[in-house]
């Protein structure tokens, strides 16, 4: 397990401080902000760190630009080898019968290559056994009380999206509706989505990096290492979607998408940034020239 | 076409909780920049020496047998003038040996005066309002009975009395059994995002700090104006300060003023927890919401943050209900990929964190001068669903409570102390 904050490592500094720990407590009132004793190192409550300085910011923001644009011209191939990988890996699995085969997509100026394929549709009784299978393991894992609540509960949410979405087909087979898509359409929207995820999440990943102080090479990897990371994963994501829909059907599908789309790219996000946060935190709260990089 | 709008219904939905969402995730980078670059604002600690007012500290404790007397030994151990001081535990209708810890302090230390409540509702808000009646000052501090506040505590938050447009004042809450668990340390890293970064950086832009209810104090005349605290609400602390700022008052955060608490290191207690304060904290919003947007005390920005501060436990029902309308629209064939990027968003703002974000609690993490324990960042992912079932559960006891008259029963969290 990784670091700890406890009570006895806040009692730490305290002492090492001295009983007062704010410039005032320990060099008189009225002190601390204005002598040079201000120079003390500011207590936690109150240190904040400098602005990064605004001529690298700007360097760093228009270096992101351009990788960023460069990686956005060539997603044209990107895409292309995304779905081809997926046939592959499809063929692996061993669901070549499936027969799939390149559509085309253009959206925000690229062209993408949704693979079509043959999507299973149950039939108003397959919708049925769905909802009632999916009514009772909701049961069984609300009984289930040894497992932890955060397992149980996310456990307990996906099986509720799978019912949930039986008994609406159901209700819509009943009507004499079905699914509203077909393979080629449910790939479209998965190219897209990984399209709007690959062009727009390195952009929100930028914006908050610059709040906190990383270094320039820190910000850029945060930004395009997850990009990297997404495409060998998204190959496997989309093969596993195809074979899901084409062997199960839309209602599975449904909470895939949902919680296995871009959350999951996001959480890639997040561990490196919990990585670069600790780079930060040595940086700036380490080493003998500490005092020296906190402000009051 | 019928089906047609309320596809169409529940799109517009889907981007109205994705605006509310990204208005949520702004908000809380403006906390994370004001609190990382900017000069903070100081609590009252420079003018520690002045005179010290008289004090009475409320101790709520209901069968609190395993950690009574290490909140009695803290509070004899203050170094506030023992002549300015009295200590009031309120034994609230305990039937364990609470009761007799308490006689026996109160025979050895003058200063302290149980308060042994046996009729009536039992719960915090009629504990302290029967104590405000039984209390001899004016400045009146909260202490939970699992906390065990440092010497110097008493006299920090007493100091902010000197103001005289502080209504209550807050001090900074850190959880003490950190390792005990991974539960136990998710928390800390939540109320590190919550104290350092977000209640510091309300009271740096003058915006609404928080009393939260414990390490806290206020002025009792001021309560005892505003008819004491309510029963009927769970939440007792939002309640009080948004009643406080409506009515022209000040609330001040101390983060200088650490004080240590018991976290919960069970799921199912931490689980009972929140659903109390969502239950609470809706409570409060039904009553100050509209309130809060017309009073002529607030300036724009502050009531801008007292609407979302007040609306912060809508935000894991507003998603749930947004994921199924997700579910249908995809079913449909009418999810657009830009739905999948909101979806993102939602993450963003919400998902990684409780109520506050990875990188509000990254930010703390990094400025109270840890490093390790932003390795758990990933893991707030854990309890997210977690905390849209428990908030939700919350919410829907409050609507409950609208219906129903009545006042609801207290719950006591948990404590593990030996």
């Amino acid at each position: 397990m990784g670091g700890t904050h406890s009570r006895e490592e806040f009692e730490g500094e305290r002492s090492r401080l001295g009983s007062g720990t704010s410039g005032s407590e320990r060099f008189g009132s009225g002190l601390a902000t204005t002598s040079p004793l201000a120079a003390a190192m500011p207590h936690r409550a109150y240190r904040r760190v400098e602005p990064e300085n605004k001529i690298v910011m700007a360097l760093t923001v228009l270096v992101i630009g351009v990788i960023h644009y460069y990686i956005f011209i060539n997603f044209h191939p990107i895409m292309l080898a995304m779905s081809e990988w997926s046939k592959l890996v499809l063929s692996w699995l061993n669901i070549g019968s499936v027969g799939q085969s390149y559509g085309y997509d253009n959206y925000m100026w690229v062209r993408l290559y949704p693979l079509v394929y043959d999507i299973h549709e149950p039939d108003t009784l397959g919708y049925l056994i769905w909802a009632i299978g999916g009514i009772l393991l909701v049961v069984v894992f609300a009984l289930l009380k040894m497992i932890a609540a955060p397992v149980r509960l996310t456990i307990l949410t996906i099986l509720l999206l799978l019912t949930f979405g039986s008994l609406y087909m159901l209700i819509v087979s009943l009507a004499g509706g079905g699914l509203g898509f077909d393979g080629f359409e449910i790939s479209k929207l998965y190219v897209r989505a990984v399209l709007l995820t690959w062009a727009f999440m390195p952009i929100g990943f930028a914006l908050l990096s610059l709040l906190i102080p990383f270094n320039p090479i820190e910000r850029i990897v945060l930004v395009f290492l997850p990009v990297i990371y997404d495409f060998p994963f998204s190959v496997v994501r989309y093969a596993v979607m195809v074979w899901i829909t084409n062997w199960l059907g839309g209602v599975p599908a449904a909470p895939f998408f949902l919680l296995f789309g871009s959350a999951i790219t996001f959480l890639f996000y997040v561990c490196l940034f919990s990585l670069m946060m600790n780079r930060v935190a040595k940086r700036v709260g380490g080493g003998p020239n500490r005092e020296a990089r906190w402000r009051w | 076409m019928v089906s047609f709008w309320l596809l169409w219904l529940l799109q517009l939905y889907i981007y109205v909780v994705a605006v509310i969402m990204l208005l949520y995730m702004v908000r809380h980078m403006v906390f994370t920049s004001t609190r990382l670059h900017r000069k903070q604002r100081r609590f009252y600690h420079e003018i520690l020496d002045s005179e010290l007012p008289p004090v009475t500290v409320l101790v709520p404790m209901h069968n609190e047998e395993a950690v009574a007397q290490d909140i009695l030994r803290a509070l004899i151990n203050s170094d506030y003038p023992k002549d300015l001081l009295e200590v009031i535990p309120i034994d609230d209708h305990s039937d364990d040996r609470t009761e007799q810890i308490l006689r026996e302090y109160a025979d050895q230390y003058s200063y302290i005066r149980p308060l042994y409540r046996r009729s009536g509702p039992r719960g915090k808000p009629s504990g302290l309002n029967d104590a405000l009646e039984y209390a001899s000052h004016e400045v009146v501090i909260v202490f939970d009975a699992d906390y065990t506040p440092p010497a110097d505590m008493i006299k920090q938050l007493a100091m902010a009395f000197v103001d005289p447009e502080v209504g209550a004042v807050m001090g900074r809450v850190v959880p003490e059994n950190t390792k005990r668990g991974l539960l136990t340390r998710l928390l800390d890293l939540e109320r590190a995002g919550g104290y350092q970064v977000d209640q510091q950086a309300r009271y740096t832009r003058n915006l609404i700090p928080q009393y939260g209810g414990t390490v806290g104090a206020f002025r009792r005349s001021v309560v005892l104006s505003m008819g004491g605290f309510n029963p009927r609400i769970l939440a007792e602390d939002t309640d009080l300060t948004f009643a406080l700022f409506t009515r022209g008052w000040q609330v001040a955060y101390a983060n200088r003023s650490e004080c240590y608490e018991e976290s919960p290191e069970s799921w199912d207690v931490r689980f009972r927890q929140v659903r109390r304060w969502a239950r609470g904290h809706t409570q409060a919003a039904f009553r100050h919401f509209l309130r809060t947007l017309s009073t002529r005390y607030l300036r724009f920005w502050q009531k801008v943050d007292g609407a979302m501060l007040l609306g912060v436990y809508a935000i894991p029902t507003l998603l749930a209900t947004a994921i199924l309308a997700h579910l249908v629209l995809f079913l449909s064939g009418r999810v657009a990929p830009f739905t999948l990027l909101i979806a993102a968003l939602f993450c963003m703002a919400n998902a990684y964190g409780n109520f506050a974000p990875f990188f509000e609690v990254g930010s703390a993490t990094m400025l109270d001068g840890g490093r390790r324990r932003t390795w758990l960042l990933p893991y707030m992912a854990y309890v997210f669903i977690f905390n849209v079932w428990a908030v939700v559960s919350g919410l829907k006891d409050a609507l409950l409570d609208v219906i129903r008259e009545g006042t609801p029963q207290w719950e006591k969290t948990e404590r593990y102390r030996q």
